[in-house]
């Protein structure tokens, strides 16, 4: 089916005509070669095809295809070479390899416009004489025929830059007979697609081309029309549609479909005729469908006619319309004219007898239509009447058809279709008036803005591919550009074709876009154009559309001869297909499966096993890619080249000989980026959250504080006041600007620099890069309330004592004995340095001691914790054999410590006064000094002996940080209304006045993780407690307490930290589970407005954090205040002068915010009644209402830990291995006899740390254990702390130094046990218990 | 697996119209090739000099190459960009030459070219600070496909010293006389 129907575009295509001298010349030649060789069947076909192919380009061939049908297949297959008959044909752009068409341009640049010249060289004209020498003996021989093709040949090969073959030679002059081989050869492609087998028609091999690849595209852009402008009047749209109108009617003339349809009406109105007089009882039918056709022909006669008809009167009464206005408005702006033609009949008689007979055939036949229905009719009635006797009665006989109305009725339809027999035949022309009797003219053409111009740009594909000129645009809204652009399409086909319309402005050198118009490209067959009008509406403004009319086509390129055309490639026809290829290769006899092309994915592969392809590049290779780069040798010099390998990075010296590296040294591990972590061991998902947590504050408050630097110097460089730039980009420096700067250089002598990047934002971040060194110095003055050493751990002292005899056993003795027995003395450490203090005596000892601290580190290092700890030095007598050599063992046990994270201390510099040591809950082997057994004074009139140790003391760090650059949060975007913010600006100065101290000032609008300011009372809202908190469980406050005291503070040097810095909402804080202090504060207020606790946030300086929060609420029962310190969990009361809070600079309720303008400094005597004008300055008034909410996600939904069991381990081995690397001396013997017991006391504690607020520690359980192990001499303590991870975890056992125990025979118990509250806020208990059995 | 030592320097670049040049340099081999040591790309500092049209660069290169095959023979690419008193910068030179095939010492002169000006407008602003056309491909410095569209004007030389040693090579046939 397809190959016919390619046989019929074929033969439509062929349009060359031959002459008949032509033939007769070429039947000549055939001749001579068809006696020169017989072999080659049907030769005539290819001879007359390869000259018509020469002269004509290519039509020859589509003609040939007919001809070698079956018989030639052979010859076909070789002469498209295998391979080629394989080629798909179904689409032509298949076959095409698609190259992108979205490169950019090679050089930046115009485009380059080539010339094309005309050049007589290219012509050939055939003449008789030979071209070229012809080394021959019977030259003379040759016929002009024979001599005419040799040179044609000749040209041929010329053009294609090569020789002509000697055997074309030897076949065209005679001597040789050509033969055209027969490949034996059958080529297996190892693509698995399945090509589509294209025909060639045989030719000799070296003419093949192969498939065409390249097309002209020539596009013709006619004119521009719009249809809607700024300038458009009521004639503009007049014309247009009557030049629509017009179109539709010339081409309705072109087609003559009128006239077309009377005949074939003619035609079978004479059929029918014929039919009816040669009718017989069979022919019916036919007669019957040849009647129909009849009167379906007549009935679109008239149809078509009548539409031609109207159509024309639409058109005159347009143009009389368009006249009309023109006549009125005295002006005319557009080109349009029509002409008319009429001719009257010239005999009216004779028009009137064509359409009276015309007018009764029609009838005649009407009529007999009519009674031909009715007859049929009548028998159907007939036949149910005798069918169904009962019914009768209600139908009637159909009625005989009038003839007066049907009569009628044709005339009326006479009348609306065809003309009037007295009417004149019109015809409509247009008028193409020349321009200068025209005279377009708009009136007041003046006052109108200047011509418009315009020009079109013409994409293929996104391809820009050119421009047109430029034109004006004329009065009548047209533009006749009538310009061609041919396009060289290789190897592709674009689909789209897009044309933007741009109006050329005539003060700048840009232009604007104004439309885009884009329509596909139809591959139609080459011989006729495709003519296309197509609209566009303006992209911007809707005053603007129009059409473009252009047309395009395709054609080959010119080159010699027969260059294929796309449509001309065939699909080899099935039958030829069938005999040409062979049905199947025979299998390849070793079936490796191996195949290097991929397979494809559908699952029908044909069973083609072919072996393995070896590129030549591979096999030319040395060896293998992969030795060379597992090479261990390269490996290793690579690693230490790049330095990030910590084994290879100091690698002095790598081995020149492979053989000499050995296998043990290390290997690069990978060569991907830098670890981050340990390898080998995997992330515990509690790990992950932590670590991620931690740098996407750290992130944060980089981008934040990025972002405010960058802000602020952005508002402190002054606007320029002059930019010469002509488009926006100033910094690329080209153009006007650079001349401009250029002259300014030359002129001034001084660059003047425009502002280019705001570089001041990198500078305080490479500040605390520096490297630097601090002495941290520590007066220590004296600490009350450190624990004794219980009973149990004296005795052996003791016996040791009393077996020396000099100590009295009077009450008073031990009493004394028992309380100053601790000798403790304090150590200051940060990181690995530690230095100490003198030991002093007792309960109640006094140092005033100063201690220093040198750290050398940088800024961004500055991460730990200063510690200050508290140890009891213990000596023991040691006796050895010989009674006199006697020596000591100092053991110092750990009691307390005290942190203070150095980026505050940088921060505030300095700490003083009486701050409360962290004791662990639980400390066997010492107890709580009994002061009971000292005086008998009641504990509350005692004040130094509270159930707290506390430490006086003075801690300073030089250098401090106080270079840190703030925070300019204040140059951030700000949220508030503008009247608010000027509002506060106001009360600023109200208040500046009134402070005591300039620095109690907090900025009421802070930064929020948005990066936004916001008033602070909108960070205060009730958000979702805990799950262990909801409301109906008992002590929701207490659980929030411990809750908020368990999240992690991030230690970094940093300004976001304070009060300046950015303020966390509840959802980044919860997610990541690292803050600041304040925000702690921020929470837990949160926490308690959620349980309706009356409570208020108070900003202030604390001891160890600087600038913190703390909460003040009232107790509900018995309506007493208290304050929250947010970071530990511990609550005071307002008096407390052991209340870390060092200075409260303002109070931050729900409604207002309050600031200290007392001048008592000391919390304990400042104040609290906030309604107290000269105490309290309230920031907003009852007019200016404080803003509410906004920051804080109301519907947080906590998220479940993660699984523990794991971490527990993972802590405990850890914890194991850890002690047993640090006790490098001595063996290591764990005791797992006390584990199960520990376990139980850790258990408890999480519950009593939580609900017994106030108690440091629990002496119930150490004694219980000294009772129960009455055999050793315990030492150990309970450690808790939010888990961070175990590194922080090892920190903390190794400042507690209980692994210094030089006793051979001192075992270890270490118990774990993890409290987890949402969220992975995880509470780590540990119980670490050192024990000496006590053998006598 | 063959190793190759490239060490010498970038010496100089000569008769550049340009008085204030730095240079861009890159080496590049084919897929056979692996780095070992060494940096195989930098740009040197701005260099000019006040008598001669000469800029010294003197930018070390030190490089080990191990390589499975001859095959994607290294080459040095090197981009001269011209700087003017406003800081600004473009090429006024690109080209490049394969690292000898020999060892020893070689000295080394690649003639570099540049982007012709396109037109009276775009050498006036070449003139006026402006700089020339830039390569948006940099690997039509070596590959010849889309060469033919330029066109461009040859500028100054770029001096190479290079000393090469070449190990193992002989293991697999290959040997330098």
């Amino acid at each position: 089916m397809e190959a016919a129907l390619s046989r019929k575009t074929a033969k439509k295509k062929r349009k060359t005509h031959t002459t008949r001298g032509y033939r007769k010349r070429e039947q000549e030649v055939q001749k001579l070669i068809r006696a020169t060789e017989g072999r080659i069947s049907g030769p005539e076909h290819d001879m007359e095809a390869l000259s018509l192919q020469f002269f004509h380009g290519f039509e020859g061939e589509m003609q040939q295809e007919n001809d070698f049908a079956v018989e030639d297949c052979q010859e076909s297959d070789e002469d498209s070479g295998g391979e080629l008959a394989e080629e798909p044909t179904d689409s032509p752009s298949q076959t095409f390899i698609h190259i992108d068409l979205h490169d950019p341009p090679l050089a930046w640049g115009q485009l380059f416009k080539q010339r094309h010249y005309y050049d007589e060289s290219l012509l050939y004209r055939p003449s008789n004489t030979l071209h070229f020498q012809l080394h021959l003996s019977d030259l003379s021989e040759l016929k002009d025929s024979q001599i005419r093709m040799l040179n044609r040949y000749q040209e041929q090969s010329k053009s294609k830059s090569g020789k002509l073959g000697s055997d074309l030679i030897g076949q065209l002059s005679g001597q040789k007979p050509a033969s055209f081989l027969m490949g034996k050869h059958l080529y297996r492609s190892v693509c698995h697609r399945r090509f589509q087998s294209v025909f060639f028609p045989p030719m000799p091999p070296s003419e093949l081309k192969g498939l065409p690849s390249r097309r002209c595209l020539k596009l013709c852009l006619k004119q521009l029309r719009f249809s809607l402008h700024p300038q458009l009047l009521e004639e503009h749209r007049l014309a247009q549609q009557l030049e629509d109108l017009f179109d539709v009617y010339s081409q309705q003339r072109k087609q003559r479909i009128c006239r077309k349809l009377r005949e074939e009406l003619e035609i079978a109105r004479q059929v029918a005729l014929k039919l009816l007089a040669s009718a017989g009882q069979d022919q019916t039918a036919e007669v019957k469908r040849q009647l129909k056709l009849t009167r379906q022909l007549r009935q679109r006669y008239y149809a078509e006619s009548a539409a031609q008809r109207n159509l024309l009167q639409r058109l005159l009464k347009e143009w009389a319309k368009l006249k009309e206005l023109r006549r009125q408005q005295r002006f005319q702006c557009t080109r349009f004219q029509l002409g008319l033609r009429v001719v009257h009949p010239p005999d009216l008689e004779a028009s009137y007898c064509a359409w009276k007979e015309s007018f009764e055939t029609d009838l005649a036949e009407v009529y007999r239509e009519h009674l031909e229905l009715f007859y049929t009719r009548l028998r159907l009635w007939t036949d149910q009447k005798s069918h169904s006797r009962t019914a009768t009665g209600h139908s009637k006989p159909p009625r005989k058809p009038q003839f007066d109305r049907i009569m009628a009725s044709l005339r009326k339809e006479y009348d609306k279709t065809f003309k009037d027999p007295e009417e004149p035949y019109v015809e409509v022309f247009r008028l193409h008036a020349d321009e200068a009797t025209a005279r377009l003219s708009i009136p007041g053409g003046d006052q109108l803005p200047k011509a418009r111009n315009y020009f079109l740009k013409i994409f293929l594909d996104g391809q820009f591919v050119g421009q047109s000129r430029t034109y004006r645009l004329e009065p009548d809204l047209q533009i006749s550009i009538n310009e061609c652009i041919g396009v060289l399409l290789e190897r592709s086909l674009p689909e789209n074709l897009n044309i933007w319309l741009y109006e050329k402005s005539t003060l700048t050198p840009k232009s604007r876009r104004l439309a885009q118009i884009s329509t596909p490209l139809v591959l139609s067959s080459k011989d006729d154009a495709v003519q296309e009008k197509l609209s566009f509406q303006a992209l911007s403004s809707t005053q603007l559309a129009g059409d473009v009319y252009l047309y395009y086509e395709y054609r080959s390129t010119e080159g010699w001869g027969s260059a294929l055309h796309l449509d001309d490639v065939q699909r080899l026809p099935d039958a030829l297909r069938q005999t040409l290829l062979p049905q199947s290769l025979p299998a390849l006899p070793q079936a490796s499966k191996e195949l290097v092309t991929p397979r494809p994915p559908s699952g029908r592969i044909k069973k083609s096993q072919l072996p393995s392809l070896i590129f030549a590049e591979q096999q030319l290779q040395f060896c293998g890619l992969d030795v060379l780069l597992d090479n261990r040798r390269f490996q290793l010099l690579h690693s230490r080249h790049q330095q990030r390998n910590l084994h290879t990075k100091q690698l002095r010296f790598v081995p020149a000989l492979e053989q000499e590296i050995s296998e043990e040294e290390p290997l690069p591990d990978g060569r991907g980026t830098v670890q981050l972590l340990e390898p080998g061991t995997y992330w515990n998902p509690i790990d992950l959250h932590k670590h991620r947590g931690r740098k996407f504050l750290q992130l944060l408050y980089e981008v934040i504080a990025s972002q405010s630097a960058r802000r602020a110097k952005a508002l402190q460089t002054p606007l320029p006041l002059l930019l010469l730039a002509e488009d926006s980009d100033r910094s690329s420096g080209t153009g006007w600007t650079a001349l401009w700067r250029a002259f300014c250089s030359v002129f001034q002598g001084q660059r003047n620099s425009l502002p280019r990047e705001p570089s001041g934002w990198s500078g305080h971040q490479s500040a605390p890069d520096l490297f630097k060194s601090f002495c941290v110095s520590l007066h220590v003055v004296r600490a009350t309330g450190v624990p004794v050493r219980s009973r149990h751990i004296l005795n052996l002292n003791e016996r040791r004592s009393s077996a020396g005899g000099d100590m009295s056993t009077s009450l008073f003795v031990t009493q004394t004995l028992m309380y100053s027995n601790v000798r403790p003395f304090v150590t200051l450490s940060y990181g690995q340095r530690l230095c100490r203090s003198r030991t002093a005596e007792g309960s109640n000892p006094t140092w005033n001691e100063q201690l220093q601290l040198q750290i050398q580190s940088q800024f961004g290092d500055l991460r730990d914790d200063l510690k200050i700890s508290l140890f009891d030095e213990l000596i023991e007598q040691q006796y050895s054999d010989e009674a006199s050599d006697v020596y000591q063992r100092v053991q110092c046990n750990w009691l307390g410590e005290f942190r203070v994270p150095i980026n505050s201390l940088l921060a505030s510099r300095t700490f003083e006064g009486c701050i409360e040591l962290a004791m662990p809950k639980v400390l066997v082997g010492y107890k709580r000094p009994l002061i009971d057994s000292v005086t008998n004074m009641p504990t509350d009139q005692y004040p130094e002996f509270k159930e707290a140790v506390h430490l006086w003391f003075y801690l300073s760090i030089e250098p401090g940080g106080g270079d840190l650059a703030p925070l300019h949060s204040c140059a951030l975007a700000c949220a508030e209304k503008p009247e608010l913010q000027q509002y506060l600006d106001e009360r600023r100065l109200e208040l500046q006045q009134l402070l005591p101290q300039p620095q109690r000032y907090v900025e009421p609008l802070v930064c929020t993780a948005q990066g936004k300011r916001v008033c602070l009372t909108r960070l205060m809202d009730p958000v979702p407690l805990p799950p262990a908190a909801v409301p109906s469980g008992e002590n929701p406050l207490e659980i929030c307490i411990r809750y908020v005291s368990l999240l992690s503070h991030l230690r970094s040097y940093d300004p976001c930290q304070g009060f300046r810095g950015v303020w966390l909402d509840n959802q980044s804080l919860l997610d990541s589970t690292w803050c600041s202090v304040k925000d702690l504060g921020v929470l837990l207020c949160n926490y308690m407005l959620s349980l309706g606790l009356e409570c208020w946030l108070i900003l202030g300086v604390s001891c160890p954090h600087g600038e913190c929060s703390f909460v003040l609420f009232r107790q509900p029962e018995t309506a007493e205040l208290f304050l929250v310190s947010p970071a530990t969990g511990k609550r005071y009361q307002l008096q407390d002068v052991h209340c870390p809070l060092r200075r409260i600079y303002c109070v931050v309720g729900k409604q207002n915010i309050y600031f200290n303008i007392q001048t008592e400094t000391r919390v304990s005597m400042t104040h609290f009644n906030l309604q107290d004008g000269a105490c309290w300055f309230p920031l907003f008034r009852r007019r200016v209402p404080a803003p509410q909410s906004g920051v804080q996600k109301l519907d947080y939904a906590y998220k479940r830990s993660y699984e523990l069991s794991q971490l527990q381990k993972h802590i405990e081995r850890k914890i194991m291995k850890k002690i047993s690397a640090w006790r490098t001396t001595r063996k290591t013997i764990w005791n797992r006899a006390f584990q199960p017991r520990l376990h139980k006391i850790l258990c408890d504690m999480e519950d009593l740390s939580t609900f017994s607020r106030g108690r440091y520690d629990e002496p119930i359980f150490s004694e219980q254990l000294e009772r129960e192990f009455p055999n050793y001499r315990l030492y150990g303590f309970t450690l808790n702390f939010a888990y961070t991870n175990l590194a922080a975890i090892s920190e903390r056992i190794r400042t507690s130094c209980i692994h210094y125990n030089h006793d051979a025979s001192v075992e270890f118990c270490v118990a774990v046990h993890l409290h987890a509250h949402a969220n992975d806020v995880l509470s780590v208990w540990l119980f670490l218990l050192s024990m000496v059995p006590l053998v006598e | 697996m063959a190793e190759v030592h490239i060490i010498g320097q970038i010496l100089k670049a000569v008769d550049f119209a340009e008085p204030h040049l730095y240079c861009k340099w890159s080496l590049q081999s084919g897929n056979a090739w692996r780095l070992v040591q060494g940096e195989v790309q930098g740009q040197s500092h701005v260099a000019s000099h006040r008598l001669q049209s000469s800029s010294d660069f003197a930018q070390p290169l030190d490089i080990h190459l191990s390589t499975a095959s001859v095959q994607g023979w290294p080459r040095l690419l090197v981009e001269v960009y011209a700087v003017n008193v406003l800081q600004q910068s473009w090429p006024v030179g690109y080209g490049f030459v394969h690292v000898p095939s020999t060892p020893g010492t070689h000295r080394l002169e690649i003639g570099t070219w540049k982007v012709a000006p396109n037109g009276l407008w775009q050498s006036l602003r070449e003139r006026f600070g402006g700089g020339g056309a830039a390569l948006s491909k940099t690997d039509l410095l070596y590959s010849g496909v889309e060469r033919y569209k330029l066109q461009t004007l040859s500028s100054g030389k770029v001096i190479v010293e290079l000393n090469l040693i070449f190990r193992k090579f002989d293991e697999y046939g290959v040997e330098f006389k």
